[in-house]
């Protein structure tokens, strides 16, 4: 009985061994696609992950400030009192513009402040030249860095900066640290060179902790923080990787987005495929029924062809995704230090949507192919199509399609609705309109048949009735055409609407300047705000803060936490403008002065409706405290400075919101004093050029606004390409399954095709008609591309805002639509080209002797 | 009227060459109802399929009404094959989405002739046929002797000097191929057209006024029916045969 089952499948496969091979290419593309990208996120994932031990360190524990200030030294001689306590090291690093001397070209490295004795217990650094550094004029190069240079033991480097001049001698070059996905151009110096060079005497980033054997990290930090100052917080070196961990996280999420896409391009393909192959032999199964094949046999038999095939597609597609993966990774193997790693976790759900696809395509067909009655045997020609089917397609479609807009609407956090769509709103979306691309191909061969009709020439019942004759595997082969032309769509118009509807109305300072990830000194604000042609100036500390009434983002994702932005009131807001959208401004700078209040960004606004009168809880120092929101403002492209210039430590912090506050109210509820970044306003006539070059000759870094403008866009359209590309590659899949279509639409049909011939059509009105009814076919996915396009759209919109409070007035980009119809509409044709011109060029006769 | 001078057709099958038509030579001159008889895979459907401008030969002269078929461009055959001539075949004549009244009116459509016209002609067409109740009916609700007057009216729509119908009983039940056989009949002498029909059954053939019989590709002999019954028919039809 199941040999019977397997026997059928094979013989519904090599029946059609050309259409078959289309399918097995067309679920190869999709498993090249998944695998390619999964293996690489691998990598990538392998290189992130090998950075944690990178973060960590060997220590166990480290001392941080809360609030990104400074750890104060003494705080290190006091733990190292401590009898958990095995080993204590303090570091302070900064960022500095060197050159070697006597040559021309500077260079920029992280000088890691440290001691080196007792550095070199918590983390040996191996030598391969030279040695360890001893003195204060002593520096030691990271290997890269040191071929980097072509500097050797013995040279000079010159430090750029702000006052004396300064020198110091390369003693050693030690080993590349472990992997480090930062890749930070590293040296070591003193902790006291360090102080010099920040401006931050006795100050510590932080403080790593190596226990004596079997003190356990967790009780440790749990007996210790009360003997700390509030301000700091002890973290165990496995939660030091958190961020890392986050992203992770975002990578996985890509993948699975990616893997639904592909897996579905590909089941949409095989669906519409199989389903056209079963229909066409409905006949032949109906007689397998008369000679007492079970329904069950039937169906399971294509449900088995649809894995054969997923199968087989997935054992040619893996190996060449793999290749193309590692060819990537060869290429670029420099900034990949962990390895090339396909996770096999990734590639076996890679392989397993492939597997899924085939599944699922076979399913469809399955139900076909049990419903087959034996009468049918008897008739000549296919029953009509069942309207309860039909009914039934619109309902189930409508109702998946309209689930993701409802939970919207639901009193649900945005946090699960967004988990939700990824695993399941997103897949659901896409069966749904894939379903309505049923009842879309009735509408079309009533609306736009008649059209094409027309302008083809074609005698106007012929087409319309055509399509209506077997409209499921007609409609389905259309919306095999939809998750190509969605993404076309969805892409474009997010791209745009939040590049043109949020971004470009970001109002910026002139520029931004800051030391990379370091704190600026006073001496050094004080440099700037001396130079020539910058009017306004407004030095800003700003740290992370947990606020109890906005939580941002995603929490395994992204840090709930906020940017705590304060600076004196008055330059801050003199600057220039600043769009109030609620608050009084006067009234506002006075009650800031008070103490105790805040000025939110929009986007608090737009998430939390936090506006003007409410109150925000922060997590201070001193416990939680209520601070009133005393106004609300566009944030003038703080946020966006802040998250592109790394500011906040790239894998810990992300979340895009900020608060306005006071320096004192920094001071007082979160010890931090320490400037991170200077917003500057440019005379009118100032010099753009020659004010980077003073600030680069003070050892910091300026963006203009134009600048960042500019990257932001560039970024935005690599972005936009690389979606374009998954795009096009599943309407590349998709067209497969057009092309299967056609050239079973007219093996089918050669007879009839054959009358029409006889009775004096011409092979060129044969060649419209089939043309037409591809156009007709490749409309219905260019609806419902276009719909689940804009539907992804429109749900990107609502979590930016739920999650970012970001509003865009969202734009549909009607000319990416119609350049992408036309593109469906275009590649469906020339997926039909090749059996049109076979087509075209057999004689009548030929086409007649063809049995029905 | 028709005129087929030295025919061959050959088909390649695999390595070997099937000669269909071996220098056939077979005139017609007057209008009327004409039967053409001979074994299975004598020829009688290449010939016909000749004559509807469906194929070409490989040799020898094709004439309907003084035109040299050979001679004509793809344009003017497939013209040809729309207005100049008719053919009914065994089964599925029909185009199988289109209603009985699309089908008739296809031709005609495919012509760009004004709708009035069309619908007028339809009209007649279904009501000498007397199928006038099933017109929108789609081919599969039809019956075979519908279907097959469904087909005689497509092609007669454009009124054509040639019908040519290839055993159109074939699958039709003795009464329904009585039937259509007298319709042909019918039809060739209200038309004043010529009406060639392939068969193999004497009975059909004793509706013509002439049976043509085919052999081995070539015309082995005609006989005039004139009041001969079905018996008559077959054992002259015997004789020619061989
Ligand atoms: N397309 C083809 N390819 C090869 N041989 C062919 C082809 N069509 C017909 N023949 C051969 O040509 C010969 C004549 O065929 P034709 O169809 O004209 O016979 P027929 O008299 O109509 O037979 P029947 O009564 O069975 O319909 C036969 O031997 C047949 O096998
Ligand atoms: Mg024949």
């Amino acid at each position: 009985m199941t040999r019977a089952v397997w026997h059928l499948a094979i013989e519904t496969l090599t029946g059609r061994r050309g259409r078959t091979a289309l399918l097995v290419i067309a679920v190869a593309l999709a498993t090249v696609l998944t695998v390619a990208v999964a293996a690489l996120i691998g990598t990538l994932r392998q290189s992130v992950s090998s950075s944690i031990g990178f973060v960590a360190g060997l220590s166990d524990v480290a001392i941080v400030h809360r609030f990104d200030g400074y750890v104060k030294y003494p705080t290190l001689e006091t733990v190292r009192e401590w009898e958990e306590v095995e080993t204590a090291v303090g570091r302070h690093g900064h960022t500095a513009t060197i050159r070697v001397s006597g040559r021309t070209k500077p260079y920029v490295l992280f000088m890691q402040g440290v001691e080196p004795e007792v550095e070199q217990r918590v983390k040996p650094r191996h030598f391969l030249e030279g040695r360890n550094i001893e003195s204060d004029d002593e520096v030691a190069l990271e290997q890269r860095v040191a071929e980097k240079l072509k500097a050797n033991v013995g040279d000079e480097i010159d430090i750029i900066r702000f006052g004396d001049p300064l020198s110091l001698k390369i003693v050693g070059v030690f080993e590349r640290e472990s992997l480090d996905i930062l890749q930070r151009r590293l040296a070591l110096v003193t902790l006291n060179r360090a102080y010099d060079l920040s401006g931050y005497e006795g100050a510590l980033k932080t403080i790593e902790i190596k226990l004596t054997d079997g003190v356990d990290a967790a009780s440790f930090i749990e007996d210790r923080q009360g003997d700390l100052p509030p301000e700091y917080s002890m973290k165990t070196s496995a939660s030091a990787g958190a961020g890392v961990q986050r992203g992770l996280k975002i990578t996985d999420l890509l993948m699975v987005i990616l893997i639904e896409i592909a897996s579905f391009s590909a089941g949409f393909s095989i669906v519409a495929s199989l389903t056209t192959n079963v229909m066409q032999r409905l006949r032949e199964m109906a007689i397998l029924r008369c000679i007492g094949a079970a329904r069950w046999q039937l169906a399971a038999s294509q449900v088995v062809a649809g894995l054969v095939v997923a199968v087989m597609g997935a054992a040619v597609g893996a190996p060449i995704g793999l290749a193309g993966a590692y060819w990537v990774y060869w290429r670029n193997s420099e900034n990949l230090p962990g390895g090339f790693d396909p996770n096999p976790r990734i590639l076996t759900l890679a392989v397993i949507g492939s597997v899924v696809a085939g599944l699922l395509g076979g399913l469809y067909p399955a139900v076909v192919a049990a419903t087959a009655r034996p009468m049918q045997a008897m008739t000549a020609r296919a029953k009509r199509p069942k309207w309860r089917a039909f009914a039934v397609c619109t309902l189930i479609g409508l109702l998946l399609v309209s689930a993701a807009p409802l939970a919207t609407t639901l009193d649900v956090d945005g946090e699960s609705v967004v988990w939700w769509w990824v695993y399941c709103g997103l897949p659901l979306t896409f069966l749904g309109w894939f379903m309505l691309s049923i009842p879309l191909l009735w509408v079309l061969s009533h609306s736009a048949a008649p059209i094409v009709s027309a302008c083809l020439g074609l005698p106007r019942a012929l087409l319309g009735q055509t399509l209506r004759a077997t409209p499921f595997r007609y409609a389905l082969t259309g919306g095999a055409l939809t998750i190509g032309l969605a993404l076309l769509v969805t892409i474009w118009m997010v791209g745009r609407s939040f590049m043109g509807g949020w971004f470009n109305n970001l109002k910026m300072p002139d520029a931004f300047v800051h030391i990379n990830n370091d704190l600026i000194s006073r001496q050094k604000v004080d440099a700037v705000a001396d130079i020539e042609g910058v009017e306004h100036m407004c030095p800003v500390v700003l740290f992370p803060v947990n606020a109890k009434e906005a939580k941002f983002g995603l929490k395994d994702i992204h840090p709930t936490a906020t940017m705590f932005v304060s600076s004196d009131v008055h330059s801050f807001f003199d600057m220039t403008d600043i769009d109030w959208h609620q608050g009084d401004e006067a009234k506002a700078r006075e009650r800031l002065k008070q103490g105790r209040a805040v000025v939110v960004s929009k986007e608090y606004y737009e998430a939390f409706g936090l506006g003007e009168g409410g109150t925000i809880t922060l997590d201070t120092n001193l416990g939680p405290v209520a601070f009133d929101v005393v106004g609300v403002i566009g944030s003038r492209g703080l946020d966006v400075g802040v998250s592109f210039f790394g500011l906040r430590d790239k894998y810990s912090q992300a979340s895009v919101s900020c608060l306005f506050g006071t320096r004192q109210d920094a001071e007082r509820y979160f010890a931090s004093t320490n400037t991170r970044l200077i917003l500057l306003g440019f005379a009118e006539d100032a010099d753009e050029a020659a004010i980077h070059k003073q600030i680069q000759a003070l050892g910091m870094r300026m963006h203009t606004s134009t600048k960042i403008r500019t990257y932001a866009h560039k970024w935005m359209e690599r972005l936009m390409s690389v979606a374009s590309t998954v795009a096009f590659w599943s309407m590349v899949i998709a067209c497969i399954g057009v092309a299967n279509l056609i050239i079973a639409e007219i093996a089918a049909r050669r007879h009839e095709f054959g009358v029409l011939r006889a009775i004096g059509g011409s092979s060129f009105l044969l060649a419209r008609l089939v043309a037409g009814q591809t156009i007709v076919i490749a409309g219905v996915g260019c609806v419902t591309g276009t719909a689940l396009g804009l539907e992804m759209a429109l749900m990107e919109k609502w979590i930016h805002l739920r999650l970012a409070g970001i509003v865009w007035s969202a734009t549909i980009p009607w000319d990416v639509i119609a350049y992408g119809c036309l593109a469906v509409i275009g590649s469906a044709l020339l997926a039909a080209a090749p059996a049109l011109w076979r087509l075209v060029r057999t004689q009548p006769r030929e086409l007649l002797a063809a049995a029905t | 009227m028709i005129r087929l001078a030295q025919v061959v057709k050959r088909y390649l099958q695999g390595d070997a060459v099937v000669e269909a038509l071996r220098g056939i030579d077979l005139r017609i001159d007057e209008p009327g109802y004409y039967a053409v008889m001979g074994r299975s895979g004598s020829g009688k459907s290449t010939l016909l399929h000749l004559l509807a401008g469906l194929d070409q030969p490989d040799s020898g002269l094709v004439l309907v009404d003084d035109v040299d078929l050979a001679k004509l461009n793809e344009t003017k055959l497939t013209e040809y094959r729309r207005r100049g001539v008719g053919v009914v075949f065994q089964q599925f004549n029909l185009i199988p989405t289109l209603t009985a009244r699309q089908n008739i009116a296809l031709p005609g459509v495919i012509d760009g002739r004004p709708r009035k016209w069309i619908d007028e002609r339809t009209d007649e067409l279904l009501d000498a046929l007397g199928i006038t109740d099933r017109a929108t009916h789609r081919p599969e609700a039809l019956s075979g002797g519908e279907q097959q007057r469904v087909a005689i009216g497509r092609a007669l729509l454009f009124e054509p000097t040639l019908l040519l119908a290839d055993e159109p009983t074939g699958n039709l039940d003795a009464s329904n191929a009585e039937q259509l056989w007298s319709l042909l009949g019918d039809v060739a002498k209200e038309h004043a057209i010529t009406v060639l029909m392939v068969t193999h059954e004497p009975a059909a053939a004793a509706h013509c006024e002439r049976v043509y019989v085919i052999g081995d590709g070539l015309l082995r002999g005609d006989f005039e029916v004139n009041g001969l019954d079905t018996g008559g028919v077959a054992s002259r039809y015997r004789d020619l045969d061989g």
